[in-house]
């Protein structure tokens, strides 16, 4: 009985000097090691989404907030807080104006799904944008479309893409194999467009009524002939356009959206439904 | 000598902490799936493992035995290992930013690995005076990055594969993880017992 009450003292005292000794030594060295951080940086930090996007083209959000503090970046960097944290920064940080670009959504510029534009071959290789490129060229029939195998969706850090299962071939339906975007969600972080190997995903304005929905270089002829819905470089939409809104550098249409007034003729004129309503 | 390269060899290859006695199998799983993260976190614990190796046995041999109160083992293990942690990461974040970049979360996330608690017990086991232990550390912290460099590079590739629907993510981890263990099987008996 003796024995085992000393076997507890000694325990108790030894863990209880050994978790002292580790205490004493942890307090010492958190007071001798400490860092020094401007306070600053965390109050930014917290402002901030956190979601490390890298949109800003800083590493992290850390390393933005870091940035802002010392004044190498704008505080109005983060695409993806937008205005709020915009100005919440300048706030924080005591800057006076705050530069404010238009707010921008990515899209996807191609309506070709599997109903519209058709298939060179049915692939079952690995399912990845770049994969698919190698083999011929892409198994789509348009060379600039969008091939569908999602890289961009898998890029998407924010849930904002979706990507409608693909049909088979010949079936009939609505869109399918496109991704789409949730524009609310969407915070023009650039993601899916570098994950694009064909380069036919960009930005548009969030508040853009039209949109024109191909990327295609080919000659009309040839597009008829394999998309439904593709650019054949009519020019009917800018010769219905009556603010000169419309301008043409390779076959496909650009739109000014600054000079755009949402009048949707060029939608009821184009034949092919390339440029649509959204 | 020779022991003590037998010691390190053992651990990194036959005596595999994750692919033989299954230790650590939380972060083998949890932070392998990118090759990046796979290293900083190999880094951590082989830092990890060869520290507490060595406080761990100074620990066992001049106040656990001593006072006949090995029973306390596992929980004293567990605070000096953990407090161990805590002032490396602090000296580490004076001395050196990049290092502490580099390590970043993983060194407070292997304070309670089991892995570096089962390479302590194990040297207390094994009978290994101080520099063995210490080489055992080292090894077992190799031999942990390996698999997990491993696992992490099998990993990268499988996101490509074409995997059943129901086999996707975590199932197929696990089969590769299991495969894995099989193949390291063929590593025993390297060293005549």
């Amino acid at each position: 009985m003796g024995q085992n009450i000393l076997t507890v003292i000694i325990s108790v005292i030894a863990l209880s000097l050994i978790g002292a000794f580790s205490g004493a030594i942890l307090a010492y060295a958190s007071s001798k090691f400490t860092v020094k951080t401007d306070p600053m940086v965390d109050e930014v930090l917290k402002l901030l989404p956190r979601a490390n996007c890298g949109a800003c083209g800083f590493p992290s959000c850390s390393a933005l907030a870091e940035a802002i503090v010392s004044g190498k970046a704008d505080v109005a960097s983060c695409k993806v807080g937008g205005e709020s944290t915009a100005k919440a920064i300048a706030e924080k940080v005591g800057a006076g104006k705050v530069d404010l670009k238009e707010k921008l959504v990515s899209c996807v510029f191609c309506g070709g799904s599997t109903d519209k534009c058709g298939r060179k071959f049915e692939y079952k290789g690995i399912p990845d944008c770049f994969a698919v490129l190698l083999v011929g060229g892409g198994d789509k029939l348009c060379s600039f479309g969008c091939l569908g195998y999602g890289n961009c969706v898998k890029a998407c850090k924010f849930d904002a893409m979706k990507m409608p299962a693909r049909r088979s071939l010949g079936e009939g339906g609505g869109n399918d194999n496109i991704p789409i975007i949730d524009k609310e969600k969407c915070v023009a972080c650039g993601k899916c467009i570098n994950a694009c190997p064909r380069h036919m995903i960009g930005y548009r304005p969030k508040s853009a009524k039209i949109l024109v929905n191909c990327v295609t270089k080919d000659k009309g002829a040839y597009v008829r002939k394999i998309c439904k819905v593709g650019c054949i470089g009519c020019k009917l939409c800018q010769k219905a356009c009556k603010y000169d809104a419309i301008s043409f550098k390779d076959v496909v249409p650009i739109i000014d959206y600054n000079k755009c007034t949402a009048c949707l003729e060029c939608v009821k004129v184009c034949p092919q439904k390339t440029i649509i309503e959204i | 000598m020779e022991k003590l390269f037998l010691i390190i060899l053992s651990a990194i290859l036959i005596n595999n902490y994750v692919l033989i006695k299954f230790l650590g199998i939380c972060p083998f799983v949890g932070v392998s799936s990118q090759i990046d993260a796979s290293i900083g976190m190999g880094a951590a614990v082989i830092f990890c493992m060869t520290l507490a190796s060595s406080v761990t046995w100074a620990i066992q041999a001049y106040i656990l035995t001593p006072f006949k109160i090995d029973f306390l083992q596992t929980i004293a293990f567990i605070l000096v290992i953990a407090a161990l942690v805590q002032f490396i990461e602090m000296v580490i974040n004076k001395i050196s930013p990049t290092l502490k970049q580099a390590l970043g979360i993983y060194l407070p996330l292997i304070t309670t690995n089991c892995a570096v608690l089962g390479v302590a017990i194990l040297n207390i086991r094994s009978n290994y005076n101080f520099l063995e232990s210490s080489f055992n550390g080292f090894g077992a912290g190799v031999g942990f990055t390996m698999a997990l460099i491993i696992m992490a590079g099998i990993r990268e590739r499988l996101d490509m594969a074409p995997i059943p629907k129901a086999l996707k993510g975590v199932p197929i981890t696990f089969l590769v993880a299991s495969l894995l263990s099989v193949a390291f099987l063929g590593f025993v008996g390297l060293i005549p017992e």
